[in-house]
């Protein structure tokens, strides 16, 4: 890929897309004069100022926006988890009608986290969504991160609540803890960064044609 | 409604928009500041003060036509508003004010 176009895309995560254009433009109009460090570093320096800037102009509602999306990843999380419970549970009576049936809270706990990067996903999109359809100008990435800070702190407290409280009053044994590898497994940026590049796509596309 | 004071590097990007009229656009702006105030502003630091002057009001931007030394990106220029030029005047009347009686070494004040 041509060097300013990805400079474009990068910028284009925290800035309109046909401002990140301007932006790269006048850095390449300054660069034959200069070197190619200088221009990644003044890259670099444009979206780190851009990105603490839309973080700070509106903190609250970055916060606002980033606990409503770890709630509708929960959301979605459970409603993907209780659906693999059906079909699991169907499953198990019809596969293995003689055998040992694996208990459905097993099959929760596998399935909630098989359906967790889909659902992290979807809550990713509905993010990115929300915050491209006229709620902020490139504040996307902050309140993106901050979901990303805050899920630690949701992961903990539903453990607390599912590990301490159903768990040991239905079985009296304690599920496996929530690791750090659990928290920050990788999945949420994975998936938000596939939002944020489909909808930036989308968006892009869309101011080209008007 | 309290009108924010403008930053003195707000004044320096609004009295040097003012300067370029027509041209006056980020690598322009950038250029300018650097001849005239022998301070290299950072990329970073410009963008974020144009950005934030125009959500006050104070600038106005408009997109130019893509051209080829840009690898076919257009230019973004700006122009300042009636409201930038007040508070601009305002700033500059403060100066003034307190420039007042006070003599600077090789500097008068016009």
């Amino acid at each position: 890929m041509d060097k300013s176009k990805l400079a474009e895309k990068i910028l284009s995560l925290v800035m309109e897309p046909l401002q990140a254009a301007a932006v790269v433009g006048d850095l390449l109009e300054a660069r034959p004069a200069r070197s190619a460090l200088w221009f990644w570093t003044n890259v670099g320096q444009t979206f780190c100022a851009t990105l603490g800037r839309s973080l700070a102009r509106r903190p609250g509602f970055v916060l606002g926006v980033a606990a409503l999306t770890v709630l509708r990843e929960i959301y979605y999380s459970v409603l993907l988890g209780l659906g693999a419970l059906v079909v699991l549970c169907a499953w198990n009576f019809i596969a293995t009608p003689n055998g040992t049936p694996i208990g459905a809270p097993a099959f929760f706990y596998y399935a909630n986290f098989a359906c967790r990067p889909i659902a992290a996903f979807l809550a990713a999109r509905w993010m990115v969504g929300f915050w491209t359809t006229g709620f902020s100008k490139g504040g996307d990435l902050g309140a993106w991160m901050m979901m990303i800070l805050l899920r630690p702190l949701m992961a903990y407290l539903l453990s607390l609540v599912i590990t301490r409280v159903i768990w040991l009053f239905f079985h009296g044994v304690q599920m496996p803890p929530f690791t750090l590898w659990h928290w920050w497994s990788g999945e949420l940026w994975l998936a938000g960064l596939v939002g944020l590049a489909l909808e930036r796509r989308r968006r892009y596309s869309a101011l080209v044609k008007n | 409604m309290t009108v924010q004071p403008l930053g003195e590097f707000e004044q320096i990007v609004l009295l040097t928009v003012l300067r370029l009229g027509e041209t006056a656009y980020g690598a322009t702006i950038r250029e300018e500041i650097a001849a005239k105030t022998d301070r290299d502003p950072s990329p970073g630091a410009l963008y974020t003060t144009l950005a934030r002057l125009e959500e006050k009001g104070l600038l106005k931007s408009r997109m130019g036509d893509p051209t080829p030394d840009r690898g076919g990106r257009a230019k973004r220029f700006v122009k300042v508003s009636a409201s930038g030029l007040a508070a601009l005047a305002r700033a500059q009347r403060a100066y003034h004010n307190l420039m007042q009686g006070v003599s600077l070494p090789g500097f008068s004040y016009g």
